[in-house]
């Protein structure tokens, strides 16, 4: 038998490799044909320029966006999971999708009209009014569930409370919008990146990688914090200050991947779950975990977007949930 | 706009063509005189180009399920939703149409082929297709069918004026929770109805959706009577779409038209469009309806 230690290497050997894989067949998979061989020919620069385009720009920028926000929104509902000692914890609950796409609605409604060199105006300002309206949703809880420091509990309730106000705003709004804004503001709200280019990436990658360093060296107050405030205390953990910073690196990871993506729900639910299922409860291999799960799963669910009513497309948050869903429910009876 | 339409040369090829400088929505644009290969990935301006008599090698879902497009879709590519661009790459444009809000897709479909894009509300249907024709250089196409849409305009207005006089007519559609009363500048043959064909609207639809607003204004079910005019066109949202019961209501069926039998259900998609094919299409359906 194997030994208990070996067991979260060789489950993140097998999902690197199940990325890698996913990674190539996404690579060539599209309406347009490019042979495996040709693909390598392309990356070694002898590829026609049509190839070139279609991999360089419109293939890689959205695969390599696909893993990086599937991790940030993991390991991000890794960290709000043990931070806040809730399994049903998610970026959601931080209002960061709620807070993020009403700013893209209020974006859209009130400056899509009078916006006149628009594909600069929108590519560069969606996602930035995206990442305000997250931080402020998030920061908006953070006060109100302040009470001489912030309890999980009060965190999650003030959280739905918030949630519920902001989505009824938005819902107000979009009815408001007419039929083609609000068409751009649904598919961006339902989660999609077919709007992926490499700017995009150079400006989330930062940020996303080093909150995963972070996160990872966080990793032993996480492990505390899973115990419960008191015993964290009495164990020398100063747990507000702690929570305060992981909650904050929580929210920029999410918000960095709404303003990417748009609403993603689902995927920060699921994936630090099958981590943990798969390598137990300690944040030192629970957090590289989840956040190959998330790239994983994320990958493949766009892979399959792109491809499935192709030349048409499905949200890559639905394929998400309808892809996570059953092997979510699996694992709950599994563990009864 | 454009510094257009010099001479009229045969472009043999489409690559290396002629070109000229036009100013669209996203910025100076260079656009061969004559496009040989146009993908039209906003479904609206289809028949536009049909029209003008410009190739389309490429359109939207939409276009497809418009019963006015029957048999003038032959050798057009579905593109499905207009969000792949390597279904665009695969057709080897030279002209590609969007709107504005397909936002963020433009810069990658100015690297496959010069994109034009438009603003769907900037511009009424008549005006619209006068630009295009400016931008391919097709102005007499153009003229053409205008002078042939006003005599068909002229002669079904005085038949309907005969049969309707100063009766008013409303055109709504519902999407099974709202009910989208629409006025002139909104598809729907709004356009037909108020502007050509200059029909009565009722008084609370030229106050909410004619005079201010987008175009259209949305109402609740309780609302129906006080917009409702004599005549009604009416509709679910989309074809085979829920119409959350609006027309089995007892409100809808006290209506004056609804008992007068003055109901005329119109195609969702067929009169979402603007475009020439469309209009001729959806005059005749009215024309019918009315002097029925």
């Amino acid at each position: 038998m194997k030994t208990k230690t070996n067991k979260p290497l060789i489950v993140m050997a097998v999902t690197f490799l199940l990325i890698v894989v996913v990674f190539f067949i996404s690579l060539n998979l599209g309406v347009i044909k490019i042979a495996p061989l040709k693909t390598l020919q392309v990356f070694f620069g002898q590829g026609t320029a049509r190839d070139e385009l279609v991999l360089f720009e419109f293939r890689l920028p959205r695969i390599i966006l696909s893993l990086l926000v599937g991790a940030g929104i993991s390991v991000a509902g890794a960290i709000l999971q043990s931070v806040s000692q809730n399994e049903l914890a998610e970026p959601g609950i931080l209002g960061i999708n709620a807070g993020g796409s009403l700013a893209v609605v209020l974006f859209i409604y009130f400056f899509q009209g009078s916006a006149s060199d628009l594909s600069f105006f929108g590519t560069f300002m969606l996602p930035f009014s995206a990442l305000a309206g997250a931080i402020l949703a998030a920061f908006l809880i953070y006060i109100l569930a302040w009470k001489k420091g912030v309890t999980p509990i009060r965190l999650i309730l003030v959280g739905i409370g918030v949630n519920a106000g902001f989505n009824a705003l938005l819902l107000i709004f979009q009815l408001k919008m007419d039929p083609h804004d609000f068409m751009q503001a649904a598919v961006w709200i339902s989660g999609s990146i077919w709007g992926a280019n490499w700017n995009m990436i150079w400006a989330i990658l930062p940020w996303i990688v080093i909150l995963l360093l972070f996160t990872l060296y966080k990793a032993r107050y996480l492990n505390i914090m899973q115990l419960g405030d008191q015993l964290a205390t009495g164990l020398g953990t100063a747990v507000e200050k702690e929570r305060r910073i992981l909650l904050l690196a929580a929210v920029t990871l999410a918000a960095s991947c709404v303003a990417a993506a748009g609403g993603i729900a689902f995927l920060g639910l699921i994936a630090p779950h099958v981590a943990r299922r798969l390598t137990g409860p300690r944040h030192q291999t629970l957090i590289p975990v989840s956040a190959f799960i998330g790239s994983f799963l994320f990958l493949l669910a766009d892979t399959l977007a792109r491809n499935v009513l192709a030349p048409s497309e499905i949200p890559v948050g639905l394929v998400i949930s309808v892809l996570g869903a059953p092997y979510f429910i699996y694992l709950l009876m599994k563990a009864n | 706009c454009g510094n257009n339409s010099e001479s009229k040369g045969s472009a043999s090829d489409s690559k290396g063509a002629e070109t000229f400088t036009y100013k669209a929505e996203n910025g100076n644009v260079k656009i061969p005189k004559h496009p040989k290969r146009v993908v039209v990935m906003a479904d609206g301006y289809y028949g536009y180009f049909k029209t003008l008599g410009i190739n389309v090698v490429g359109a939207p879902e939409n276009v497809f399920k418009n019963p006015y497009y029957k048999g003038k879709t032959n050798g057009v590519e579905n593109i499905g939703d207009g969000t792949s661009v390597e279904k665009v790459i695969d057709l080897n444009p030279d002209l590609i149409i969007v709107w504005t809000t397909q936002g963020a897709d433009i810069k990658k479909l100015e690297k496959i082929a010069p994109t034009v894009a438009v603003k769907y509300d900037k511009l009424d249907n008549i005006e619209q297709l006068k630009e295009f024709a400016k931008m391919t250089g097709t102005e007499d196409k153009a003229e053409k069918w205008l002078a042939k849409w006003d005599k068909k305009v002229a002669a079904a207005k005085t038949k309907i004026k005969k049969a309707v006089g100063d009766k008013t007519i409303s055109i709504m559609q519902t999407n099974g929770k709202d009910i989208y009363v629409f006025g002139k500048d909104f598809g729907r043959g709004g356009s037909i109805i108020y502007k050509d064909l200059g029909l009565q609207a009722t008084k609370l639809t030229k106050e909410k959706a004619i005079d201010q607003g987008p175009g259209y204004t949305s109402i609740s079910l309780e609302k129906l009577p006080d917009f409702a005019g004599d005549y009604i066109f009416a509709g679910p949202w989309q074809s085979g779409g829920d119409d959350g019961g609006v027309f089995e209501s007892s409100i809808w069926k006290n209506l004056n038209a609804v008992k007068n039998g003055h109901v005329y259900k119109m195609d969702p998609i067929g009169f979402y469009f603007t475009d020439p094919i469309s209009l001729e299409g959806q005059l005749e359906f009215i024309t019918e309806s009315l002097t029925k």
